[in-house]
């Protein structure tokens, strides 16, 4: 280090660092302060890590799902919906007659050819019945439904459908580094003194991730199938076409490449945070910068049973999902404003009367 | 044998206090009891004829005490007890208002005895009044002002302002607070209900059991820095902001501060 021809700014007050041959140690002849050269060393480093964009990690798709045996194909039929271009799968012998999706009655029969097989299946666990109250009580208490929008519901038309998804896992290996300080304050007769010292904090380890699920449909709002997880995965069976009879299987539009991002982004949201739970002690806390791979990773193709009602009300479309496993329903609703503009004023009304009535008795008018 | 002269100057000065309180003529003759020496004779002579004129045109008593100390107590449980001690009051309501200087801290209290025939509003004029003049050491003129600003009141010159301060504004925003909140969140709840699609933004569900292992934890000192502010010295006299309080209970209404 002091035979190095770089000049090291001192963090403190970035005035030039000058080594001190008998203390061993970097000195700053502005500000006074000293310096181990391996600490400066490191901070020299982040600076240079801090610069390097974040790459966005990798992940080993190949593995996912396989190709169907002719044996199995021929025994399926492929449904193109040419209205929203949904893609669905069913059994030979059953005849697909709408689309889940938009409900457009013309679904076109094709090939399969090309797409992959799924490795894993989660069996439907609830029935249609269970669907339907589940809606019911979806639409119970909830005071702003237009009272039409239920009494117009085809209920009948609620669908099981097997929902492509990607399965990620990985262990996130992280490292991270901070700026911290600790701010201590001494007070005298005449002044208050604060004291900030300031620290370099890292921060590394791996963090296991088991089959985060992204859904592979563009068709399937992210939103939706988000939010009926979890799914319980004890339940997961290897891939067959047993367990199709009686449901539809959507196929993927969105590769297990495209829909990396979304895991990624759910994964350095946790990594950040968790990491970031382990910093204590400290007044203040900054990021310097954060880096993120994804060891042994691996993804899966599966199907996850969900149960669809695609509803249309004066002109705009209602998507209402339940995990077809654990019965979690959601589904976002249509507001009446009027309904909303009568509560207002119901309950607004009334105060306001009796406010006004408080007032000019106690406080002797306006 | 001392033990007998104690008890006989107790006997003595608890009579002469029964002797004191019984006689309302002398209690309305001292209205200003300047025990922190705040004041020349001249100037005690002059505030205590106003006072006594006050007191007999109004029907109601301006005291003023000064003192050094409370010997601990708060000043305006000091001037609540002083306003009966002393006497201060007229008729069988003993109605008046007393102003309490404690020099040690600075402190000063109105205190009216209830019921009141002032309000916040007045206190607070009464306070805005004398608080410059006390606070530069004009105690006279100060004393002068708090009873100047509070007659109009009394004698019927002038209507009490709003007690609370709130002009008809201020009642307008409080009924439309009272009536608007409540049916804004109730609604808020409600269309909130209406949405239940929401987008994950993390995958700790997918976080297995042991699963997180963060084993490498530097943290390295770099450096300190020290900065020194001085402290405003006696902000309460600086630029007319001084804040105060009001306080009401134990048979008085006031306010309170520092000056
Ligand atoms: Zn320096
Ligand atoms: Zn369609």
């Amino acid at each position: 280090m002091p035979n190095t021809a770089t000049v090291y700014q001192c963090p403190a007050c970035t005035g030039p660092l000058r080594f001190a041959g008998d203390s061993g140690k970097l000195e700053c002849a502005h500000c006074g302060n000293d310096y181990e050269p391996a600490t400066i060393q490191a901070l020299a480093a982040d600076k240079e890590r801090a610069a390097v964009a974040a790459e966005e990690p990798a992940w080993a798709t190949a593995a996912a799902g396989s190709p169907w045996s002719d044996a199995e194909a021929a025994g399926l039929r492929v449904y193109n919906c040419p209205a929203c271009g949904a893609e669905i799968i069913c059994e030979r012998s059953v005849a697909a007659t709408s689309c889940a999706y938009c409900g457009n009655p013309a679904v076109v029969p094709k090939l399969l050819s090309g797409q992959l097989r799924p490795d894993y299946v989660l069996p439907f666990r609830l029935e249609k019945d269970a669907a339907m109250q589940a809606l019911k009580a979806h639409y119970k208490g909830k005071k702003f439904l237009p009272k039409t929008f239920t009494a117009q519901n085809h209920m009948e038309e609620i669908r099981g459908v097997y929902v492509p998804f990607w399965l990620f896992d990985c262990n996130a290996e992280a490292a991270y580094c901070y700026r911290t300080t600790r701010v201590h304050s001494a007070q005298t007769a005449r002044e208050i003194i604060t004291t900030t010292e300031h620290y370099r904090v890292t921060r590394g380890g791996e963090i296991a991730f088991r089959r985060i699920p992204v859904d592979g449909s563009t068709k399937m709002p992210d939103a939706h199938m988000d939010s009926i997880e979890p799914f319980d995965y004890s339940d997961l069976h290897e891939f067959s076409t047993a367990f199709l009879p009686g449901y539809e299987a959507e196929i993927y539009d969105l590769s297990a490449e495209q829909s990396a991002p979304r895991a990624n982004e759910r994964i350095r949201e946790s990594v950040e945070s968790t990491v970031a739970a382990t910093v204590q002690g400290y007044s203040s806390c900054a990021k310097e910068y954060g880096r993120l791979q994804l060891n042994e990773n691996e993804v899966k193709y599966a199907l996850l049973p969900v149960w669809m009602l695609h509803t249309r009300w004066q002109g705009k479309s209602y998507l209402f999902a339940m995990n077809g496993q654990t019965g979690k329903l959601i589904g976002d609703l249509p507001v009446d404003k009027r309904r909303v503009c009568a509560y207002f004023a119901g309950i607004a009304a009334p105060l306001a009367a009796a406010a006004t009535a408080a007032v000019l008795l106690l406080g002797g008018g306006f | 044998m001392r033990k007998t002269l104690q008890k006989l100057f107790g006997l003595c000065f608890g009579l002469l206090l029964l002797f004191i309180l019984a006689i309302p003529g002398f209690a309305a003759q001292r209205q200003i009891i300047d025990d922190a020496k705040l004041l020349t004779n001249d100037e005690l002579e002059s505030l205590e004829r106003t006072a006594a004129r006050l007191s007999a045109e109004l029907g109601y008593d301006f005291g003023v005490l000064t003192v050094q100390s409370t010997g601990g107590q708060t000043p305006i449980d000091y001037a609540r007890q002083a306003y009966d001690l002393h006497g201060f009051g007229r008729g069988a309501e003993k109605n008046g208002v007393l102003l309490l200087l404690h020099m040690d801290e600075r402190d000063w209290v109105i205190c009216e005895k209830q019921p009141e025939r002032l309000n916040d509003a007045v206190y607070r004029e009464m306070e805005d009044a004398m608080l410059p003049y006390l606070q530069n050491g004009s105690y006279a003129e100060g004393f002068a002002a708090y009873m100047d600003a509070a007659v109009p009141y009394l004698n019927g010159s002038r209507e009490l302002p709003d007690d609370d301060g709130m002009g008809a504004g201020g009642k307008l925003a409080l009924v439309a607070a009272v009536s608007l909140l409540p049916a804004f969140i109730y609604c808020a709840m409600q269309l909130s209900k209406m949405k239940s699609a929401k987008a994950a933004v993390n995958a700790a569900g997918y976080i297995p059991q042991d699963g997180v292992r963060i084993d490498q934890r530097q943290d390295l000192f770099l450096h300190r820095t020290v900065s020194r502010r001085p402290i405003p010295q006696a902000t309460a006299k600086s630029a007319g902001t001084h804040s105060s309080s009001s306080f009401s209970g134990g048979g008085f209404s006031g306010r309170s501060g520092k000056f």
